[in-house]
């Protein structure tokens, strides 16, 4: 009976964090989404500015 | 009741399109935000941890994912959640220490071949890169075929040709939207799989355990005949009764897990957890080191997730069949005849427990884990061809030749998964075929990558000898195993009861390709040309 209730304790710690994790996470993930968008958004003015970078063999 | 049955009808179909057409606007609308090499490739290195965190768990928690665990889940039951007990204690290790992973963000690389090049030459990057593209393409050739058979199963399609279409739709799909948005768009994307999947996982779960309830969870290991400690390299069998678990039909089907195979994974799912390219480019991906630590530490849980939940939904399917034995006699006689696979126990029981509607949610949020899987794997294998064998070999290239190059290696290796997972039938357990082409290019990796960061005496010959022995990995697939067991009968190496099995096999490549490492290294360091990067 040892393993079965470890298992059983894995699956439910499993479950519970999961579900926590897509709470937590959840919100959180979607705030930072749009901070690398302004990142992103950056990136492209500046490479928009700099065409030739794009050209420039590295 | 009918095997094949199944509530999936055209309601569910129109779950499914919407959530398809979605993914397809994602895909052109993310192209605008790619403005160089580095947003293409790492999404311009603007990860946070919660998105990181995310976009991995999207990753990670692939439909291959599912259903290899999930059919885990109905040949070993509960003994199955190892291999997520095992991950995540290496990923704790990997977080708290920072454990080869924060020298690599330190390094400041985007694939882990351009490491190669940094801490040893071209030529090792070329040779790295190209094991490793060979390896991962390989790795995810069964993904498809996994799709395929969970579809089939789920909505009752039995078509074959309409199927095989089906199948090349989606994987265009991932295609057009990896393409055009590179990271950007994997990123996106893996965000919304993250929470259609999590969903409908959750919701799979929920009616298991209302249909299965905790007496339901003990008769598994009990009147069942489950397995649950997987240190028994034998099932459970009553020798007097000849009672053992319905699906246990002939001798070799009560091998169970044992010390062996508890080993050769924890050695392989250790290497994994930092050097499996998708994961090592979100370590690459993110802001900083600290992150790089949180992410590993943190994703313990959706990882350690992502590997039991599926075998809950395993577990479900094997107390359904043992309860209703007449279906459960019936898919084990398809099984031994071939007409069916192990993998596809899991989807032809939720076809029948979830009721239409939320089955579509459930199809949906698995296909969202196919797409997510997929997309980042291309993306990942693709770069490395641009980065790591094309640049060093043709010279310098602009950063818009490289993202041309990256688009048409997404396409090749696209049109090679639809041929691959098309025509390969599967002999074993997936898991059995995953690990083992991970082999291929972890047991070279480890030594070249732990050494080089960790022992001054690394060279690059060495390096190159232990890639070129990580590919001996490919004699522990089944045929060659059989083959060289045979040889080594016939020249009396091994005793008559002693056999050569995948499980050695692999162990003896990750021995062999770290022992020609030290070794070489030994042979052929000159402390004036060698430094650690």
């Amino acid at each position: 009976m040892f393993w079965l209730n470890f298992w059983l304790v894995v699956l439910f710690i499993s479950l519970t964090t999961f579900l926590l994790m897509m709470i937590i996470i959840g919100g959180g993930a979607i705030k930072e989404l749009k901070l690398t968008f302004d990142d992103l958004r950056a990136d492209t003015e500046e490479a928009a500015e700099h065409p030739e970078e794009l050209e420039r063999e590295i | 009741m009918d095997l094949f049955q199944t509530n999936f009808t055209s309601l569910d179909w129109g779950i499914v399109l919407i959530y398809l057409a979605g993914s397809a606007v994602v895909g052109l609308w993310a192209n605008k935000y790619v403005g160089n090499l580095s947003d293409y490739l790492v999404a311009g290195r603007t990860l946070r941890i919660r998105l990181a965190l995310a976009s991995m768990t999207g990753t990670e928690l692939g439909l291959v994912t599912v259903m290899y665990m999930s059919q885990l889940g109905f040949t070993n039951q509960y003994a199955a959640l190892y291999l997520g007990v095992l991950e995540a204690v290496a990923l704790l290790i990997v977080g708290g220490t920072g454990f080869v992973v924060v020298k690599l963000r330190q390094s400041a690389v985007m694939t882990i071949p351009e490491y190669y090049e940094k801490r040893y030459s071209s030529g090792v990057r070329v040779l790295g890169g190209t094991v490793m593209v060979l390896a991962g393409v390989l790795n995810m050739g069964l993904f498809l075929k996994a799709g395929s058979i969970f579809v089939t199963a789920l909505t009752g399609l039995s078509d074959p040709q309409l199927l095989k279409w089906v199948m090349t739709g989606m994987l265009l799909l991932v295609l057009f939207y990896t393409v055009l948005g590179g990271m950007v768009s994997v990123v996106i994307t893996d965000l919304i799989q993250f929470f259609v999947l999590g969903i409908s996982l959750l919701i799979a779960c929920g009616f298991i355990l209302g249909n299965l309830e905790l007496d339901g969870l003990q008769k598994i290991a009990t009147d069942q005949f489950g397995y649950v400690n997987p240190f028994d390299s034998t099932k459970p069998y009553n020798s007097e009764t000849k009672e053992a678990a319905f699906n246990v039909l002939k001798e070799t089907d009560r091998n169970g897990i044992g010390f062996m195979t508890l080993l050769k994974d924890l050695i392989v799912v250790g290497a994994a957890c930092f050097l499996w390219p998708t994961t090592a480019s979100r370590t690459l991906s993110v802001k900083n080191t600290q992150v790089a630590r949180q992410l590993y530490f943190w994703s313990a849980i959706p990882l350690l997730a992502r590997r039991a939940i599926p075998v809950l939904l395993g577990l479900g399917a094997f107390a359904y069949f043992a309860t209703n034995i007449d279906l459960g006699n019936e898919f084990m006689q398809q099984v031994q005849q071939e007409k069916v696979s192990t993998l596809s126990a899991m989807p032809l029981y939720l076809a029948k427990l979830i009721p239409t509607g939320l089955l579509g949610i459930i199809a949906a949020g698995m296909l969202a884990a196919f797409m997510s899987t997929h997309d980042t794997y291309l993306l990942t294998w693709s770069s490395v061809i641009t980065q790591d064998i094309c640049a060093p070999l043709f010279g310098p290239i602009s950063q818009r030749t490289r993202i041309l190059i990256t688009r048409i290696s997404i396409v090749v290796i696209g049109i090679m998964l639809l041929i691959w997972g098309l025509w390969y039938e599967l002999s074993s357990d997936l898991w059995v075929y995953l690990a083992i082409t991970g082999t291929i290019y972890f047991a070279g990796a480890l030594p070249a990558i732990v050494g080089g960061l960790y022992w001054k005496r690394g060279t690059s010959q060495a390096a190159t000898v232990s890639i070129l022995l990580g590919l001996t990995g490919v004699f522990a697939l089944e045929a060659p195993v059989v083959w060289l067991d045979a040889q080594l009968h016939a020249i009396s190496l091994f005793s008559e009861n002693t056999h050569l099995t995948p499980d050695i096999m692999t162990i003896f490549t990750f021995v062999l390709a770290s022992t020609g490492y030290v070794i070489t290294s030994l042979l052929t360091y000159k402390p004036d040309q060698h430094q650690t990067v």
